[in-house]
């Protein structure tokens, strides 16, 4: 009896043993055959080809700080979330989803950069509209490989404003004087004390003529849309989202689903992507458990 | 019984599976059922599509990097493990203890065939897999904490609990300082 004893744990053990083993040798080959590509091999080997949503939400601009509640802010929390999500490399398409009215030109424009640089690399990035997409908003969707909006999303306003408080008149009604000592005299321009002479307003319409000539190229470029087509529509209008559809502003009509979709096809990705948001830190998570701000970023990843 | 039949015990009675590898020193079986076990890990891990083969030390150095850091890992359990398994009460000799520890590895190389196997097989089921290796691997090491110093499996998982619990309540108690301290700043 304990010789059979003996040998039938033996040959358990050695059969579960060699299972073990010989599972380890497939796993390696199936590794060094590198079946990670999307729709090959078992579902689960592979690591899934991802989509990132980044969500660019409220006026874009430049922060002047950085909050120790809420970290990065403003054009430097998508510049840091971009970077985030492009260091996988299992990421082939971005989704940007634009719920924002537009924002300041350099910071917009320092997101249109690293968009450039990452479709250099050839990552694909496709634009989802929520409610309003406009002005810089649009600026940055007009870079992307497609545009996605919902017929009633408020889109276009392409143009360049730039404004002044006065206080003139009610300095004067007060009775209110204000010396000025400068260096040269545009150094004032633009102060909320005094009017803009003709001059100036020259000077600044000069300078908002040139950003808008930019915005005008970009959206030129990245539209594929003759020069002068863009000017047409580069008249400060705003569009919904299916009559941009027909100026040709935007390239179809649905949600963020069908962005998803689009990011997908437009990358090659073949079956089931992962999607990936960018994650908020341990310390912005640790805070949200206090403030319920859990909607401002997740850092799941869903099935496509 | 020979070491081959163990096997057979360290699976299904690991009790008297550890009992009898205590009594039967082997430090070559070890020292090899140790590496396959990291390779086993890596392997399914990469199979997994987890992160372990993206960081930044394997890239560097590689899979020995990997077995260097599983090697000072062995070596901290046992110290931090002693010295809460003598607190509650154990009685065992440090060096028996490192030795056998080497064997709470043994699990790991049976990882690849729950990670490739099964959860071909049984995919819907990964789940209960999962917590079902993370509770043999949890038992297995309780058996090992008890073996070596003869105390009850109750008092191995407090063992192997403790520091935990210390870790836990050091964090919360820092963490709650510094929510009142900075956050609200009382």
């Amino acid at each position: 009896m304990i010789v059979y004893y003996d040998m039938k744990s033996r040959i358990t053990a050695v059969s579960i043993l060699l299972f073990s083993f010989l599972s380890f040798l497939l796993g390696i080959r199936i590794i060094m055959q590198g079946t990670g590509g999307a729709g090959k091999g078992l579902s689960f080997v592979r690591e899934k080809e991802k989509v990132a949503v980044i969500k660019v939400y409220g006026p874009i601009y430049v922060p002047d700080e950085t909050s120790l509640l809420t970290g990065t802010k403003g054009s430097d929390r998508i510049l840091d979330e971009l970077k985030w999500v492009l260091k996988d490399p299992a990421v082939k398409a971005v989704v940007l989803r634009f719920n924002s009215p537009g924002g300041s030109v350099g910071a917009v424009q320092e997101i249109f950069q690293e968009i450039d640089k990452a479709k250099a690399k050839g990552i694909k990035f496709v634009a989802s509209f929520g409610d309003v997409a406009a002005s810089g908003a649009y600026y940055l969707a007009a870079d992307c490989d497609w545009i996605v909006a919902n017929p009633g999303s408020l889109t276009g306003s392409i143009g360049v404003l730039m404004g002044f408080p006065s206080l003139e008149k009610i300095l004067d009604k007060w009775g209110i004087d204000m010396e000025i000592i400068k260096s040269g005299q545009y150094k004032d321009m633009g102060s909320m004390f005094r009017r803009l002479s003709p001059e100036e307003k020259g000077l600044l319409t000069n300078l908002v003529m040139d950003v808008y000539e930019q915005f005008v190229d970009a959206v030129s470029q990245g539209r594929k849309m003759p020069r002068e087509k863009v000017l047409e529509l580069a008249k400060g209008q705003i569009f919904t989202g299916r009559i941009a559809r027909e100026l040709g502003l935007v390239d179809e009509l649905g949600n963020i689903n069908t962005a998803l979709d689009a990011a997908k096809r437009l990358s090659g990705i073949e079956g089931e992507a992962g999607i990936i948001k960018p994650r908020a830190s341990s310390w912005e998570e640790f805070i949200m458990l206090f403030r319920g701000m859990e909607e401002k970023y997740g850092h799941i990843i869903e099935l496509l | 019984m020979d070491t081959l039949s163990n096997f057979y015990n360290l699976i299904v009675l690991p009790r008297s599976g550890l009992e009898w590898t205590k009594r039967h020193e082997n430090w070559m079986l070890l020292f090899f059922l140790f590496v396959w076990a990291q390779a086993a890990k890596l392997v399914s891990g990469m199979l997994l599509g987890t992160s372990v083969f993206k960081s930044p030390l394997f890239l560097n150095y590689g899979f020995p990097a990997l077995i260097g850091l599983a090697l000072v890992g062995w070596v901290v359990s046992v110290s931090i493990l002693h010295f809460f398994a003598t607190l509650l009460g154990g009685h065992g000799g440090i060096m028996k203890f490192f030795y056998l520890w080497g064997w709470s590895f043994f699990p790991f190389i049976f990882f690849p065939l729950f990670a490739f196997w099964v959860f071909e097989i049984a995919d819907p089921f990964r789940f209960i897999m999962v917590v079902f290796f993370f509770f043999w691997l949890l038992f297995f090491r309780m058996e090992i904490i008890a073996v070596n110093y003869k105390i009850g499996i109750g008092r191995a998982f407090m063992v192997l609990a403790s520091p935990f619990l210390l870790l836990l309540t050091l964090s919360l108690f820092v963490g709650i300082v510094f929510f009142l301290k900075v956050v609200l700043g009382l």
